[in-house]
């Protein structure tokens, strides 16, 4: 479960964005920063609630 | 240009006023009055007159003419228009090529008559409640020019909240119709997600994108509706036995003292007190949070790659924070959709209609764009869909309709009329009964400015 009480670093947000191919400005980082603790409060709120396994992902693709 | 959609068609199709006539006064009141709330970033002009001029020789020749013909609209800033480059509010999609065609809805208006005449302003891409643009500036709410008008779609409802509009089209991901037209002291519907079509719009979260109309009536929201899904409805439902309850809980935090009371009014006028607890309604606007975050990332990774600084840093940065989160987490909150739009339609087993508001009061000073929740002023352009966001991840459709009465700065404020899917027409049939009551239809003492 996602803790949204840790600390996010410079270093961690770096390594998910080299992940997806991105490189953060040390200008950008700030801001990034902000939404990606927001980001972490809220996935804790979703992470918390227990779901069902046959619940499935509501992706709304239909064939 | 003051008349509502019915009463400019029907002066229209009597003969009354020409089409042409009504274009260009609707251009001589957007140049004199526009600079002043900064609705429109695009004319279209020729076009426009053009089109009328067809409306005015059919009319002459006795030739079958739209429902809509000769009602001017306005186009948020994300629809394909035919011969415009499609922006959605950035500066990042000016090199792309012309829009070919129109979007879908677009063809289905002009197909009813109607004729486009201005692209509006929004939040870029999308991704904001304040309408607050880095390209284009800030749209001022037209009630109290010191205030936001809201977003995303501010520049829309902004201009038909100053009556230079009779229509105007927005998109409502996670409140950008609901939100605006709450602060404008108009009407707004998020229509059932998936009902009117979406292709020609650039999307922002396609899990969650619907669009929808602004009008200053609910019977002008109808008409419209019917337009932009290419239907022609019938009588509205009966109101006989309707179940109406609010919504308590997450939608009674930190509310405004007026909205509070109004809502129990409108509960009152269907004689009950129902008051229902929508379950887990803080973490369904956890996942619409999480699920915008990173379709919006991902929809935008290849750009953020070669171009992050072209787009408003505060998008870009909250794009970037989106398109690096993990993957695990973005499919517990499609997860926890399922459940959510499962509760949604077991509390609708027991009530027809719910309400709730639409925002926590009035439109938020431009000048300090935060709203207060849980005791700390925190940001309006993230906050200000506290109450839709939730309602967004389950897909119902929406009414977003103005109280009469108005909040203690006399600004509008604005309540979610929700039913079950596919039910638009007991939303329109409920909101004309309530402004027939007195209790919905904002009434500003006085517009403020450009008049």
């Amino acid at each position: 479960m996602s803790n949204p009480d840790r600390v996010v670093s410079e270093e961690d947000i770096r390594v998910m964005a080299q992940a997806a191919g991105i490189s953060i400005p040390d200008y950008a980082m700030p801001g990034v920063m902000t939404n990606t603790v927001l980001l972490r409060h809220y996935m804790a709120l979703i992470e918390e609630l227990y779901i069902p396994d046959h619940c499935e992902p509501a992706f709304g693709y239909v064939p | 240009m003051s008349y509502g959609i019915a009463e400019l068609a029907g002066a229209i199709r009597r003969g009354e006023r020409s089409s042409r006539d009504v274009i260009e006064e609707t251009f001589r009141d957007v140049k004199a009055r526009d600079p002043f709330f900064n609705t429109v970033t695009r004319s279209l002009y020729d076009r426009a007159l053009a089109a009328a001029d067809v409306t005015d020789r059919k009319i002459a020749r006795g030739e079958e003419i739209g429902a809509l013909a000769g009602v001017p609209f306005g186009i948020k800033d994300l629809f394909d228009v035919r011969g415009e480059v499609t922006t959605a509010g950035s500066l990042v999609l000016r090199n792309n090529p012309p829009a070919q065609e129109d979007a879908a809805v677009v063809r289905n208006l002009c197909a009813a008559g109607a004729i486009p005449v201005v692209m509006t302003n929004m939040d870029e891409f999308a991704y904001g409640f304040a309408t607050d643009n880095a390209h284009h500036g800030v749209t001022r709410n037209p009630r109290n020019s010191e205030h936001l008008a809201g977003g995303s779609s501010g520049g829309s409802a902004a201009a038909v909240a100053a009556g230079m509009l009779p229509l105007a089209l927005g998109s409502d991901t996670n409140g950008s119709i609901r939100v605006p037209a709450s602060l404008c002291g108009i009407w707004g519907l998020r229509p059932t997600q998936g009902v009117l079509p979406m292709s020609g719009v650039y999307p922002f979260v396609a899990s969650l994108d619907v669009v929808g109309p602004f009008t200053r009536s609910p019977e002008d929201l109808r008409l419209a509706f019917s337009g932009m899904a290419a239907v022609t409805h019938g009588e509205l439902p009966s109101l006989e036995g309707l179940r109406v309850a609010r919504l308590g809980g997450w939608f009674k935090q930190d509310l405004d003292a007026v909205l509070d009371s109004t809502i129990d009014d409108l509960v009152k006028y269907f004689g009950t007190s129902n008051e229902v607890v929508l379950p887990e309604a803080d973490k369904a606007r956890a996942a619409a949070f999480v699920i915008s975050a990173a379709e919006g990332g991902n929809l935008h990774l290849p750009r953020l790659k070669t171009c992050a600084d072209e787009y408003d840093p505060a998008t870009r940065d909250r794009l970037i924070a989106g398109a690096i989160l993990p993957a695990a987490q973005v499919i517990q909150a499609h997860r926890l959709r399922t459940m959510f739009r499962e509760q949604m339609h077991a509390l609708m087993q027991q009530y027809d209609i719910l309400i709730a508001p639409a925002t926590l009061g009035e439109a938020p000073r431009i000048d300090m764009p935060f709203v207060t929740l849980n005791g700390k002023s925190v940001s309006a352009r993230a906050n200000l869909g506290l109450f839709t966001q939730p309602l967004s991840l389950a897909g119902f459709p929406v009414l977003s309709a103005p109280l009469r009465k108005p909040g203690a700065e006399g600004l509008p404020l604005g309540v979610q009329l929700i039913a079950r899917p596919g039910e638009e027409e007991l939303l329109f049939a409920v909101a004309e009964d309530l402004q027939t009551a007195g209790l919905l239809g904002y009434e500003p003492a006085a517009a403020d400015g450009g008049n």
